[in-house]
């Protein structure tokens, strides 16, 4: 199978011209032998071909165990009851797929459904666990062979959804077709060691080893402070050490660490504002302790209590009150909500929003804001589905927009009904192969239409617009996506962090903190 | 005593069994991780746009605001407006909420019979030539409720195999059973249907039938089109706990349990006694960078990601 642009969804102007989409790469004739890509053409996870039948059984042998495992209350106690009511109950209505913008924006392609992954789980689950599944299975119609094929195809098709879990609000059961994903992730990782390189071996576990995914040593963390510090003496005239591993302080800041390397200017922005409002706070320059992020959360259980367990005990040796933690998505559902039943005892460190943190220091009106300051450009919000629809955050980005920037206009949908960015569940990540070409063309596909919809009576280039995404994921899938289709150029829609801009419209500060230029 | 009494009494215990069975196995399942999902209808003054106490700052030192009338509010919106379908599947909507309504109509009949039942054992003139005012209307409900919910019932069932059964994109992904369930139902409404029309108007036979399965006493005989309705739906009720159609429980879980179980873990509760107790459970998954054998504590704590830490 081949993806063909054509079939998508068409998008609005300018983008309306077929010549103006951006290619989705075929493999080479060596990448194909050497990867599985027979689910469409694409390949994530660089599954590489197995040399005998022998390792295609051992393989197989393997998932089987796993997948006997994901349905036993001892080995999968951390998501058996969702999974299990998600198995039985859905009543193949197919409210899912609607609700898919990846099943949708794709020209509605079969295997992109929701409920086509979880049917392949399904059957496997009712043959291979269910006692007389076997012949109950021939039965009804389901049965379902178990081939290297099958399975190598399941693992890609896991990587097909962002697990935004629109799907999942739109069902009126309740089942969870995102959770499915994630739970197919889960048994090639936890049982056959295989996952994406980005999200394991150059994520958690380098996260774990190094201290960041981005592979940011605490030395390196610290002469990017440095940098950083010089940066805003430049930029502002400011001149104050950032503090780092202070004992006591009231709050441990953690950011995605990505944010250092890509986009500076949001840490930057959070340091200028808590420096003025007189926070009581630190960094933490301890192995992962700079590295928000927690990769685990979309693939593997342990992974994930790992990080989260390593974050709360750096906070809890520096004796704050509070970790905020800084923008990014799934740092924040991960550490807040999910991690929520992993820490206990003295590890159970409150964790806080920094959306609802600066929110509260804009109210508190510690710091001197002119929203004028912000009043050259129209500005939309991304709404990052961790945050939003999977915690509840849904106002304080509002209170803090409308306060420091007089143009703001809501793209539809938005809050807990948003579209994802195109870049959850570790798509943002993953530059495998083809990978990017289509986490463009098909799963970012509904963020750029709502983009350009909602500045479509100033599209063209003499209006200044600003896309505010307060995730640092969907920062790196929106740079991504305006990149590939040229939208800076062509639109003069530019992307950016919340803090970014308060400090914009901060009066303390001569000049725009804002730097109207793509990067 | 007549083999259909026996069928419906048996019916009666498969069902209540199986159903009973299904919530106890549901509800002792392993206390799972948080994966909220967001409106939570028990966020007082936030339900309405989706928010939550994740939106005030040290909200772990703020008293929670919860309202089970918001739960209640919402639940009734699911069961009687069947809202999340009719927002994001209107199509379907169309056939599915005549076919629930239906089904409500015929459990609300089941109550007016027991009710008119109960009171003929008790001695109650229950006849239509009763002077009683309140006798009069609740056998005027009986049959309006009873043609309500088999014509209902008939119309949405009847949709709802058409649509499977018609659209691809249905078609494609339904199962024996699915079909199965539906026609099972549709045979139901339209004998139902008919035997109202053509034997029963009053509902005399089956609200004698209903006195005498109360009282065990034997039934006399009754019109061949309604002991086919009572086979029908001895069978419907052995059959039902088996099938997907017991979403009306997995529901409760599904909603109350998973999306808007947002309790959080707090110091010395409950709920954190039972995170202890999971924690402990042994790891038996086995790649490589798995702690096999070791607890969830220990493996999540002691390592940096190497392999059999």
């Amino acid at each position: 199978m081949e993806l063909d642009p054509a079939q998508f969804r068409p998008l609005p102007s300018p983008y309306d011209k077929l010549e103006l989409e951006p290619k989705i790469r075929c493999l080479t004739r060596e990448q194909m032998d050497r990867f599985e890509c027979g689910l469409d053409g694409v390949s994530a996870v660089m599954l590489p071909r197995p040399e005998s039948e022998n390792d295609k059984r051992a393989m197989l042998e393997k998932f089987l165990a796993g997948l006997k495992r994901l349905f036993n209350g001892h080995d999968n106690w951390t998501f058996l009851q969702p999974l299990l009511l998600t198995m039985e109950y859905c009543s193949q209505c197919q409210t899912c797929s609607g609700a898919c913008r990846i099943f949708e924006e794709s020209g509605e392609i079969e295997i992109y459904r929701p409920g086509y992954r979880s049917g392949i789980l399904r059957r496997l689950y009712k043959k291979y666990v269910k006692s007389g599944g076997k012949i109950l299975s021939r039965l009804s119609g389901n049965d379902i062979d178990l081939t290297w094929n099958l399975l190598a195809r399941l693992l890609e098709l896991s990587y097909r959804c962002t697990i935004c879990r629109r799907c999942a609000q739109a069902c009126p059961i309740g089942v969870d077709n995102g959770l499915v994903t994630r739970e197919i992730r889960k048994i090639f990782s936890q049982e056959l060691g295989i996952a994406p390189k980005q999200l394991h071996e150059l994520g958690t576990v380098q996260h774990l080893r190094k201290g960041s995914s981005t592979g940011m040593t605490p030395p390196g963390f610290l002469d990017n402070i440095e940098f950083m510090e010089d940066e805003i003496r430049e930029k502002t005239g400011l001149d104050f050490k950032w503090p780092i591993d202070k004992a006591g302080a009231d709050i441990l800041l953690v950011h995605n660490a990505g944010e250092y390397l890509a986009w500076p200017e949001n840490p930057e922005a959070f340091a200028i504002i808590l420096e003025a409002a007189g926070i009581n706070y630190t960094l933490s320059s301890e192995l992962s302790g700079y590295d928000g992020v927690n990769y685990g959360v979309w693939y593997d259980d342990m992974q994930l209590a790992r990080v989260a367990v390593r974050h709360a005990g750096i906070a809890k040796k520096l004796g704050v009150k509070k970790i905020v933690i800084g923008e990014c998505g799934h740092s924040h559902k991960s550490l807040t909500v999910i991690a929520d039943r992993i820490l206990t005892g003295d590890l159970n460190v409150p964790r806080e929003s920094s959306l609802t943190f600066l929110n509260e220091i804009v109210k508190s009106g510690r710091l001197r804001l002119d929203p004028l300051r912000n009043a050259d450009m129209q500005v939309t919000l991304h709404d990052p589905c961790n945050m939003v629809r999977l915690m509840g955050i849904v106002k304080p980005q509002r209170e803090i927009i409308k306060a420091v920037c007089p143009n703001f206009r809501e793209m539809m949908p938005n809050g807990v009904e948003n579209f994802c960015c195109g870049g959850g569940g570790g798509f943002a990540i993953m530059p495998n192969l083809n990978f990017p070409d289509w986490r463009i063309s098909v799963a970012g596909r509904a963020k750029l239409r709502q983009v350009l919809d909602v500045f479509q009576d100033i599209i063209s280039s003499e209006h200044k617009k600003f896309l505010c995404a307060p995730c640092s994921n969907c920062k790196g899938q929106i740079r991504d996506l305006f990149s590939a289709y040229g939208v800076f150029e062509r639109c003069n829609i530019l992307y950016g962090g919340l803090a970014e801009l308060i400090v914009n419209a901060m009066t303390d500060i001569k000049n725009p903190f804002q730097q109207w230029e793509w990067r | 005593m007549p083999a259909l009494q026996i069928s419906i009494y048996a019916s009666l215990l498969i069902f209540a069994v199986g159903i009973v069975v299904k919530t106890i196995k549901i509800s002792r399942m392993p206390i799972h991780l948080r994966w909220d999902l967001y409106p939570i209808p028990h966020e007082k003054g936030k339900e309405r746009y989706g928010g939550s106490r994740h939106e005030d700052s040290d909200w772990w030192t703020k008293p929670v605001r919860s309202s089970i009338a918001g739960e209640v509010k919402e639940i009734a919106r699911e069961i009687f407006g069947l809202k999340t379908l009719h927002r994001y599947n209107r199509g379907l909507w169309y056939f599915s909420f005549p076919f629930h309504l239906g089904l409500y109509a015929l459990i609300g009949l089941i109550v007016l019979l027991s009710t008119g039942a109960l009171l003929m054992m008790w001695g109650v003139d229950f006849s239509a030539d009763s002077a009683s005012l309140y006798i009069r209307l609740i056998r005027f409900s009986t049959i309006v409720v009873g043609a309500l919910g088999w014509a209902l019932g008939l119309i949405g069932s009847a949709g709802l195999l058409l649509t499977r059964t018609l659209r691809k994109n249905y078609r494609e992904f339904s199962s024996v059973s699915n079909y199965f369930d539906l026609l099972l139902l549709l045979t139901l409404f339209a004998v139902g249907l008919s035997a109202w029309l053509s034997a029963d108007l009053s509902y005399d036979f089956l609200r004698t039938f209903v006195h005498d399965l109360i009282s065990f006493s034997a039934t006399g005989d009754l019109p061949m089109l309604i002991r086919i309705e009572i086979s029908l739906a001895a069978i419907f009720l052995a059959y039902l706990p088996f099938t997907t159609m017991t979403h009306f429980v997995a529901k409760f879980f599904t909603y109350h349990r998973v999306r808007w179980d947002d309790s959080p873990n707090a110091p010395g509760s409950r709920l954190e006694r039972d995170v202890v107790e999971a924690l402990g459970n042994r790891v038996s998954w086995t790649a490589p960078h798995i702690a096999t054998g070791k607890t969830w504590s220990e493996g999540a704590a002691g390592d940096r990601g190497e392999p059999g830490n």
